[in-house]
């Protein structure tokens, strides 16, 4: 295309508004269709993991959490990073040397995936303290897609909310005390 | 969808090159293993500060939505492969050149149905106050509210460059065609007159707001001389200043245009690009096609294959 014919970008974030065609049981029995579609095996520190353990699970979970904090990054980042993690631990037995950079690179796919403004290679290398350099990162992002066969259109629990907060006769605020707390 | 790109390499076989734009180039292969023909879209990789920023996200996205969507009349993604910072789509082969809502996007397969192309900047619409990217519908199909700032917006988006698609295919030229965005509301407003406070309440407050002189703008009927009432009555819709009273899709499908007499051509007799009458007589039954009238839907007009670029997205 001619490139006259790009608009500019604007340094404003624009938001969708909520469309309450979206908020009705047709979808919602949509959402938990798919959702199964998107669930980690329960029971892969048994039967994949050899090195990984439940507890280093928490402490990269932790760790991943306090960066998507830090980075103020749109809620939905963690948790569909979380679901990208659990997936690929699913099908690949993966060393504990290797879990954080497991877990920069499910952040980095999530943050493209929701974020208008995403996380970059360099950032998420800092916050390892430059234990992993991003040429590293962009090889898992490769290896983790391939893992997870290029989907990364997850249900993750947080796509129920509004969907739950619309069932609740509660007053706006309150809605907006629980999406908070969610 | 196996990471080594030497194995795709293998399994799709490069035949011509169909196009390139300015964010990736199409070739027409043959997958190997089950013998059909199939369109390939590489991801260009950006400059060096893009590609240190691994898989381009625009197609990560792209990816995501075709996987979720499957409908007759949106292109089917059969498999998708990446090397390095490269990525390539692989697509169901269409008739006419690959490639947000404008005409270079929508195609035509072999029996002529109808598929939408290149979701790259598409977003899902779901939770609300989600983050859209900023670069949403090439200019010249740009909403007015988009082009004043409007912070937040909806689907009534689309349907304004629904109109804009619908209009095109009238005059067989783009009907609004700015070459910058105040140009571009300037050509809006001179053909669909000044909007106002009174038939847009509240676009004085829109963030980008400057006040134009007050076009007139001209009956439609003039510009589409050639529109029956029914269509005129849809076109109307679709160019609502007000994004909150302009024609929904849904109250769109229900206007008479859609149900009045004559039908559409069947897909299947609907003329395709370089394809001379005469071999489409031999192919089809001659009675039926071609003494339909197809308001001025004839794809062999439009010089699909000599202009070349595709993805733009």
């Amino acid at each position: 295309m001619e490139p006259q014919l790009l608009c500019c970008e604007v340094e404003t974030i624009r938001r969708a508004h909520q469309d309450h065609n979206l908020l009705n049981d047709r979808v919602l029995l949509t959402m938990l269709r798919a959702e199964e579609n998107y669930l980690p095996a329960p029971n892969y520190f048994k039967c994949v993991q050899k090195e990984i353990l439940p507890g280093m699970r928490k402490v990269v979970a932790t760790w991943m959490l306090e960066v998507c904090e830090e980075q103020k990054c749109e809620e939905e980042v963690f948790p569909l990073a979380m679901n990208f993690l659990d997936r690929f631990l699913s099908v690949e037995a993966t060393r504990k040397s290797r879990l954080q950079l497991l877990g920069a690179a499910c952040m980095f796919l999530a943050s493209k995936m929701k974020e208008t403004v995403p996380l970059t290679a360099e950032k998420l290398c800092i916050y390892t303290d430059n234990s992993i350099q991003p040429g590293e990162l962009l090889q898992m992002e490769l290896l983790v897609l391939s893992k997870l066969k290029w989907d990364l259109a997850s249900v993750t629990p947080h796509d129920f909310m509004e969907h739950f907060l619309s069932k609740l006769n509660i007053h706006p605020s309150t809605r907006q005390i629980l999406r908070k707390h969610a | 969808m196996a990471l080594d790109v030497k194995t795709r390499a293998k399994r799709y076989e490069k035949l011509d090159f169909l196009g390139e734009g300015q964010f990736a180039t199409v070739y027409k292969a043959r997958d190997k293993t089950n013998d059909t023909i199939v369109a390939i879209k590489k991801i260009k990789v950006g400059h060096r500060t893009e590609a240190k920023d691994g898989i381009n996200r625009t197609a990560l996205r792209e990816i995501k939505l075709l996987q979720e969507l499957h409908h007759p009349n949106i292109i089917g993604l059969l498999d998708a492969f990446g090397h390095k910072s490269n990525i390539s789509l692989v697509f169901d082969f269409m008739e006419t050149d690959l490639e947000d809502l404008k005409p270079n996007n929508l195609l035509l397969d072999g029996s002529g149905v109808l598929k939408l192309a290149d979701f790259g900047l598409a977003k899902a619409f779901g939770s609300p106050n989600r983050a859209y990217t900023h670069q949403v519908v090439t200019r010249w199909y740009r909403a007015p509210e988009l082009l004043f700032g409007a912070k937040m917006y909806g689907v009534g988006v689309d349907m304004w460059a629904m109109g804009c698609i619908l209009a095109e295919l009238l005059l067989r030229l783009p009907f609004l065609a700015g070459d910058s965005d105040l140009d571009q509301l300037t050509k809006i407003f001179e053909a669909l007159g000044t909007p106002t406070e009174e038939t847009w309440p509240g676009v004085k407050s829109l963030p980008d707001y400057v006040a134009f002189k007050l076009f007139p703008g001209t009956p439609l009927e003039h510009i589409f001389s050639a529109a029956g009432d029914d269509l005129l009555e849809l076109l109307l819709g679709l160019f609502t200043f007000n994004p909150s009273t302009r024609t929904t899709a849904t109250q769109a499908l229900k206007m008479s245009y859609f149900s009045n007499r004559p039908g559409p051509t069947p897909g299947p007799q609907l003329p395709k690009p370089n394809c001379s009458a005469e071999a489409l007589k031999e192919r089809d039954n001659p009675n039926i096609g071609f003494k339909r009238k197809i308001d001025g839907l004839e794809t062999s007009e439009r010089p699909t294959h000599t202009h070349t670029h595709t993805h733009t997205g």
